[in-house]
C-alpha cells in the first residue's frame, strides 16, 4: 500500500468530528443552516483545527467531488510571493461564476497574519471587490495582528490549543486504527512536545512509528526535531552558570544543525526554566518577563538566534547575581 | 600624494607632526627623546624608550619622528605579533638587515602594550633578548605604565612621560588645522571641541573633522572618502574602537566608512562581544542593544522603511561600546573572530533551499504552511521511506515532483540522529 499522510488520511471530514472547537462548530453548523456564511477570521495556535474546520465547512457547502474542488482555494499568505501574486490569483479564481449551484466560492488564506499591514489594507479592498460570489476564511496565530478594518468585516472564532487529553485520545484511536504499539510514556512524551498541537502530534506518532516497533518515550524525544528537554535544560544551567560562550555555542548548534525554529527553542525554555526547582519565585518573575520580551521580539526581529542569544546573556546576568 | 588620495586620509594622520619640533605641548618629554636619539646617534648602548602617558598626547608621533631623524625605517609590533611566535622570530631574525626596499637600518615600535598586560612578561623576555642578539633601537609606547604586570617592561627601559595638554594648547592645533582645511567655523565652536577633548589632540582632530564634514551633510560623501580602503582593516578597526574604544561616538559613523553590510556588521559585533565582554552585567547590556538592533532590522526588512537603519546601527555600536562604559569593566585586546553564525549558516544555504522548494510544492497538497513540511513532515518522510529509493521516487511521482529534489531535501532535513 502506498505510503500515506495519518494527518491527511485522519483529517475530519465533517464539522461534527473536527476535534474538541465545539463552540466553533455549533456556531459555523448555524451558517450553514442558513445557507450563507459572512467572510471568517478563525484565530489560535498551529494544529488545532483551523484548515480542518475550513475544508469541513467547504464540504458542507460544496460536497466533496468537483464542486468542491472548484469553489474551494487555499492560498497562504507567508508561502505566496506578496500581496500581488495573491491578487491575481484570487482575481483569476473568483473571476468564474460559482460551479454547480454553489451560493458562492470559499478563499481560505492561511497564515494571514504574517502580512504586513500595507498588504492587508490591499487584501481588504480585494475581499470587499469579490464579496459577490467569494466568502473569505483568513486564517491567523494572533488576530491582533490582522488591521482592525478586517476584523471588524469578518466573524472571528478563537481556537484554542487543545487539552492534552484530547491529543492523547486521538492518538490512541490513530495508533490502535494502525496497529501500533505504544507505552503510556510515549504518548505523554508527543503530549509534551506537541503543546496543544494535534498536527504535530499525529506527525510525530507517524515518524516515530516509522522507526522503532514500540512508540516510547525516548523514541519521541529522538524523533522529535526538537531537542530533549535535557539538552535545553543543559543550555540553561551553562548560560546561569555564566558560560556564555558554551551556551551560545549550545544554541546555534540547535538552530543549525538540528533545524530548530527560534520560536520553538523560546518556548522549551519558557517551560523548563518555569520548572526549574532551585530558582525563588522572585527571580522566576524576572526571567518570564525577559522570556516573554524575547518571544515578543522574535516576532519584531530579524535573527532569532540574536534575540535568544540576548536572553542566554540576561540568565548569565541574573544567574550571576543569585 | 594627490589631492584625491589626500582626501581619503583621516585628518588625525594628515596632520600627524612630522618632527619633533612639531609636537606640542611635550617639552619636557621632548628633551629627553633628544638626548636619547643623541646617545643612539654616538653609538651608545641605550636602553628601549618606554612613551607613555594619556592617549592624544604625542606617544606614537613622537616614535615616528623618531625615526625619521635617525633616518630608520620602523618595524612595529603589534599585540597579535607577540602571540605567534612564529611570525615574531622571523620578523626578529630579519631586524639585523637593512629594508629590502629603503636600504634603511630599523628600528622596533611596540605601539600600546598595556592594551596586553597577560602578554607583558612575552614582551619583557623578547627586549631582553633582542638586547642580547641585535642593539637594535626600540621604542614601546603605554597608556600606564604603572599597571600591574609592567613592572618588569618598567625596569629595563627608560621612561619619558607624556601630559595631558591644556586646552588652549589643542585649541592652537584645531585652529591651525582648521585654516589649512579651509574650514570656516566659529571661535566658540573651537573651543569648546578643544575644552571637551580633556586634552586629547586626536579625539579634538577627529572631532574637528567630523564637525567640519557633517556640517557640510556629507554622509553620503563619508562612504566615499573612506571607502576604498582595506575592507578587512576597517571591520577590525571597527570592532577596536567599540570594543576597545573609550569615545563610542563615532563606532556608528566609522560604518559607514567600511564597507560591510550594516547585517554582517551587527554579525561581526554579535560574535566578538562575549570575548571582550567578560562580566555578565557588561554582556547582558551589550546583548540587550543587539537585541534592539535586531528588532529595528525586524522593522527595516518588513516596511522597507530604510531610514531606521541610523538606528539599528547605533544601537549595534554605539550602544555596545558604551555597553561597558556603563559597567565600568576594562577591556583589553583580543583577536576578533569572523562570525561563526555566517559560516555555519552559508555551508547550508544550498540545502535549505532545495529544502524550501520541496516543502512548498508538498504545503499545497497537505494543507498545511510550508514551514510545517519543513519541520514535520519531511523528518516523517524520512523516517518512513528514507531508505528505501523506489519508495522515495514512487512517492515523488505521485506529488509531482523532482525524486532527485526529494532525495537531496531527505538528505539534508535533519533526521533521527
Amino acid at each position: 500500500m502506498a505510503f500515506e499522510l495519518w494527518i491527511e488520511k485522519y483529517r475530519p471530514k465533517k464539522l461534527d468530528d473536527v476535534v474538541d472547537q465545539q463552540e466553533v462548530v455549533d456556531a459555523l453548523k448555524g451558517f450553514v443552516a442558513k445557507g450563507s456564511i459572512p467572510h471568517l477570521l478563525f484565530a489560535g495556535p498551529a494544529g488545532t483545527g483551523k484548515t480542518t474546520t475550513a475544508i469541513a465547512l467547504a464540504h458542507e457547502f460544496f460536497g466533496e467531488g468537483e464542486a468542491f474542488r472548484r469553489n474551494y482555494m487555499e492560498l497562504n499568505a507567508s508561502d505566496e510571493r506578496g500581496i500581488d501574486t495573491i491578487r491575481t490569483k484570487v482575481k483569476d479564481f473568483a473571476r468564474a461564476m460559482p460551479f454547480g449551484d454553489a451560493p458562492f466560492k470559499i478563499i481560505h488564506l492561511d497564515e494571514a497574519d504574517s502580512m504586513t499591514a500595507d498588504a492587508q489594507h490591499a487584501l481588504r479592498r480585494v475581499m470587499e471587490l469579490y464579496s459577490d460570489n467569494v466568502r473569505f476564511i483568513l486564517a491567523c496565530n494572533y488576530s491582533s495582528k490582522i488591521i482592525e478594518p478586517i476584523q471588524s468585516r469578518t466573524a472571528v472564532f478563537r481556537f484554542n490549543p487543545l487539552p492534552d487529553e484530547a491529543i492523547k485520545e486521538r492518538l490512541r484511536f490513530i495508533a490502535e486504527n494502525e496497529g501500533v504499539s505504544y507505552e503510556e510514556e510515549g504518548l505523554d512524551a508527543i503530549v509534551y512536545v506537541a503543546e496543544g498541537d494535534l498536527r504535530r502530534a499525529i506527525n510525530l506518532l507517524q515518524t516515530a512509528s516509522a522507526f522503532g516497533k514500540v512508540v516510547d518515550a525516548t523514541l519521541v524525544y529522538k524523533v522529535a526535531g526538537i531537542a530533549s528537554p535535557q539538552e535545553v535544560r543543559d543550555m540553561i544551567q551553562l548560560a546561569l552558570k555564566g558560560d556564555f560562550m558554551r551556551a551560545r555555542a549550545t544554541l546555534r548548534d540547535l538552530m543549525i544543525t538540528y533545524g530548530m525554529s527560534a520560536e520553538d527553542i523560546v518556548r522549551q525554555l519558557h517551560r523548563e526554566i518555569m520548572a526549574l526547582p532551585n530558582l525563588n519565585d522572585a527571580v522566576k518573575a524576572e526571567l518570564a518577563y525577559h522570556i516573554g520580551e524575547a518571544d515578543f521580539r522574535l516576532t519584531e526581529g530579524s535573527h532569532g538566534d540574536i534575540q535568544l542569544s540576548a536572553l542566554l546573556a540576561k540568565l548569565a546576568a541574573v544567574g550571576g547575581r543569585t | 600624494m594627490s589631492e584625491a588620495s589626500l582626501e581619503r586620509i583621516p585628518w588625525t594622520e594628515k596632520h600627524r607632526p612630522k618632527s619633533l619640533d612639531e609636537i606640542v605641548g611635550q617639552k619636557k618629554a621632548v628633551e629627553a627623546i633628544r638626548k636619547w636619539i643623541e646617545d643612539v646617534k654616538m653609538g651608545k648602548k641605550v636602553r628601549p624608550l618606554l612613551l607613555y602617558g594619556p592617549p592624544g598626547t604625542g606617544k606614537t608621533s613622537a616614535a615616528y619622528a623618531i625615526a625619521l631623524e635617525l633616518d630608520m625605517e620602523i618595524v612595529e609590533v603589534n599585540a597579535s605579533d607577540v602571540r605567534n611566535r612564529e611570525h615574531l622570530s622571523k620578523l626578529l631574525e630579519g631586524l639585523t638587515a637593512r629594508s629590502l626596499f629603503t636600504g634603511k637600518r630599523r628600528m622596533i615600535l611596540f605601539d600600546e602594550i598595556d592594551a596586553l598586560p597577560s602578554e607583558a612578561r612575552t614582551i619583557a623576555s623578547i627586549l631582553r633578548e633582542i638586547l642580547k642578539r641585535a642593539p637594535v633601537p626600540i621604542v614601546l609606547t603605554a597608556n600606564d605604565p604603572y599597571e600591574q604586570g609592567l613592572a618588569q617592561l618598567r625596569g629595563l627601559t627608560t621612561m619619558v612621560q607624556f601630559t595631558r595638554l591644556r586646552w588652549t594648547t589643542v585649541y592652537a592645533v584645531l585652529r591651525r588645522i582648521a585654516q589649512r582645511e579651509g574650514v570656516r567655523l566659529p571661535e566658540t565652536a573651537l573651543k569648546a571641541i578643544a575644552q571637551n577633548s580633556k586634552g586629547d589632540l586626536r579625539a579634538a582632530i577627529n572631532d574637528l573633522e567630523a564637525v567640519a564634514k557633517g556640517s557640510r551633510e556629507l554622509v553620503g560623501a563619508f562612504g566615499r572618502i573612506f571607502g576604498s580602503r582595506d575592507v578587512e582593516k576597517n571591520i577590525f578597526e571597527l570592532m577596536r574602537a567599540i570594543f576597545l574604544g573609550k569615545n563610542c561616538r563615532y563606532t556608528a559613523w566609522m560604518t559607514m566608512s567600511v564597507d560591510v553590510d550594516p547585517d554582517m556588521i551587527l554579525r561581526w559585533v554579535e560574535e566578538n562581544v562575549p570575548l571582550v565582554y567578560k562580566s555578565p552585567k557588561t554582556l547582558a547590556l551589550a546583548y540587550e542593544y543587539l537585541s534592539r538592533a535586531d528588532v529595528f532590522r525586524g522593522r527595516i526588512v518588513r516596511t522597507q522603511s530604510w531610514r531606521l537603519l541610523a538606528y539599528a546601527n547605533e544601537m549595534a555600536t554605539l550602544g555596545v561600546c558604551s555597553a561597558k562604559l556603563t559597567t565600568g569593566e576594562q577591556t583589553g585586546y583580543v583577536r576578533f573572530s569572523f562570525p561563526s553564525w555566517v559560516k555555519q549558516a552559508s555551508a547550508t544555504v544550498q540545502s535549505r533551499r532545495t529544502i524550501r522548494e520541496v516543502s512548498l510544492q508538498l504545503a499545497k497538497r497537505y494543507h498545511v504552511p510550508s514551514k510545517v513540511v519543513a519541520r514535520e513532515i519531511l523528518p516523517l518522510i524520512k523516517a518512513a521511506l528514507g531508505d528505501r529509493p523506489a519508495k522515495v521516487i514512487e512517492f515523488a511521482r505521485r506529488h509531482g515532483l523532482d525524486p532527485e529534489a526529494l532525495q537531496s531535501a531527505l538528505e539534508n532535513v535533519r533526521g533521527v540522529s
